[in-house]
């Protein structure tokens, strides 16, 4: 029983980071039809950075420091990808994972190919009905939560998230509108990789580095956000989740090697899934939609 | 008001529109008449901004507007309706409304305050469309995607109002709707026109482009074949055989 809620409480912690990468492809890819895979890049400056940082500085100021640079980093990789390759979307994707693979090259030419890591909150394991859970955990899964809670009464209130959602909507309403879409756009990346950014640094401490995570990172995000089919912010939170238990119970119950896995898995039993329906749909109504 | 000459416009390397010349004066009507692909919609869209024009220039208030984006016309206050009414379907009819003034918010009021819900700010704008529609105040928190036709393009009307705009740009308002309820539409096109805002009317419906503008040009494989008053429009009624497919007042 321990055994499996110990699990369950490290599922949810890597859930979700997962979630909220997840959930950083959605919101770029519902603004801007662009799939953004050097997100898994920004998770790993996020957590490098501030793992670098913390050694000289105060814990605080270096994820302050760390999620800045995030966020200006998305919003660059935004501008960049939409204003040079405006209306080429297929091309961004290819620029954004060119940027990605690019990123590992300059994160080991910056801060070297050994794991890094600095030190989590309160060193002492908590026992939770026999299970072990670590502070460091509570803390990646309230401040992640705390985060879409926020996330959610933007969209749901603020003037600018309706705006947003608008540009998502109907990108030539919005224009006459007067809502600038590429500024929605590059203002989407940049929300995205501070959220990935924050990822990264609160898992970092449970998790070292090293450069080459960012494939794992964005390859499990990215199942997360098909989960929600891309467009669904809500299942794509649900997703990430999902994921990140179903990972944990297979690396308690059968094989730590297996659970890298689990990501792929998922990502063809879904496309499995879907181009099932869209056939069933074909010989049903003639049409896929 | 708005002055457009000599426009131009490519699309796919076709021209689309050639050497349009077309004049809107203060607080009045006029309409846009063509077959389908005479060029209307592009015609809107130019003036929205939504395309570039080859050549040509568009003056809005004596300002040339040609090479300016679309969201900074918007702020100048040309309201838009585009074709199809284009609204946010998933958004309630509230929101639709209030999205309408973004950019003439976001223009004078800087980024900040959009991350409140700027509810003080559009209150009064909110007011006037509600006071010219008042089904729209019924249906404020409906999903604007579940609506009727009509009710939509009383939204699509209602989110091009709240910018307060000097120039309305419609595209299409009977399209799809019941005579009825393009008319009783039409009747508040003829209400805004009296309050001083000056439309733009690209319209299928003869009858109903005739009855409201002042003014009508007719467009035929992007040209203008003809421009000048309703009455001698009907009066010359080969023009209206021949470039808008159906028969002059006199003949039906």
């Amino acid at each position: 029983m321990s055994v499996l809620l110990q699990a369950l409480v490290s599922g949810l912690a890597i859930g979700a980071v997962f979630a909220a990468v997840g959930l950083g492809f959605v919101l770029i890819y519902r603004v801007t039809n662009v799939i953004n895979f050097a997100q898994g890049a920004l998770v790993v400056l996020g957590g490098m950075f501030t793992a670098k940082l913390a050694a000289s500085l105060a814990a605080p100021v270096a994820a302050t420091a760390a999620l800045l640079a995030s966020a200006f980093a998305g919003a660059l990789v935004g501008w960049f990808s939409l204003v040079g390759w405006a209306g080429h979307e297929l091309a961004v994707v290819m620029v954004t994972l060119g940027l990605a693979v690019a990123s590992e090259g300059i994160f080991i030419w910056l801060w070297g190919d050994i794991p890094v890591t600095y030190p989590p909150v309160g060193s002492t394991a908590l026992d939770f009905f026999g299970a072990k859970v670590l502070p460091q955990q509570l803390l990646v899964i309230g401040v992640i939560a705390a985060v879409f809670a926020v996330l959610h009464l933007f969209f749901r209130f603020s003037y600018l998230g309706k705006a947003l959602t608008a540009a998502a909507l109907n990108p030539t309403a919005a224009r006459v509108c007067g809502i600038d879409t590429t500024v929605m756009g590059v203002m989407a990346f940049a929300v995205s990789s501070l959220l990935s950014g924050l990822a990264g640094l609160l898992l970092v401490p449970l998790v070292p580095f090293t450069p080459h995570v960012h494939v794992s990172l964005a390859i499990n995000g990215f199942a997360a956000a098909v989960v929600g089919r891309l467009t669904d912010p809500l299942r794509a939170i649900l997703g990430g989740l999902l994921l990140g238990e179903l990972e944990a119970i297979v690396a308690s119950y059968w094989d730590p090697n297996y659970q890298e896995v689990m990501a792929l898995a998922l990502l063809v039993a879904l496309l499995l899934a879907q181009s099932a329906r869209w056939s069933w749909r074909w010989r049903r109504h003639g049409t896929g939609a | 008001m708005l002055e457009i000459r000599g426009l131009v416009v490519m699309r796919d390397r076709a021209r689309v529109l050639t050497e349009v010349d077309l004049d809107v004066g203060e607080a009045s009507i006029v309409a846009l008449l063509g077959r389908n692909g005479a060029g209307k919609s592009t015609l809107v869209q130019t003036v929205a901004g939504l395309l570039r024009p080859a050549a040509g220039s568009v003056f809005f208030r004596g300002q040339r507007i040609d090479r300016l984006p679309a969201t900074a016309r918007a702020s100048l206050g040309i309201g838009v309706v585009l074709e199809g009414r284009q609204l946010f379907p998933e958004l309630s009819v509230e929101d639709n409304l209030r999205l309408g003034a973004f950019g003439a918010l976001a223009h004078s009021k800087g980024w900040a305050p959009l991350l409140g819900t700027m509810r003080a700010e559009l209150k009064e704008r909110l007011e006037y469309v509600y006071g010219l529609f008042p089904r729209l105040r019924e249906l404020a928190r409906r999903r604007a995607g579940l609506l009727s036709g009509g009710e939509q393009q009383m939204v699509a009307l209602g989110r091009a109002l709240v910018l307060r705009p000097s120039l309305l740009v419609v595209d299409e308002l009977s399209l799809g709707l019941a005579p009825k309820v393009a008319y009783s539409l039409a009747e508040h096109l003829k209400l805004l026109a009296a309050q001083g805002v000056a439309v733009l009317l690209s319209e299928q419906n003869v009858g109903l482009a005739l009855n409201l503008a002042q003014h009508v040009y007719v467009l035929n494989g992007g040209r203008v074949e003809f421009s000048g008053p309703p009455e001698s429009l009907v009066a010359t009624s080969d023009v209206v055989r021949s470039y808008l497919g159906v028969a002059g007042r006199g003949q039906s």
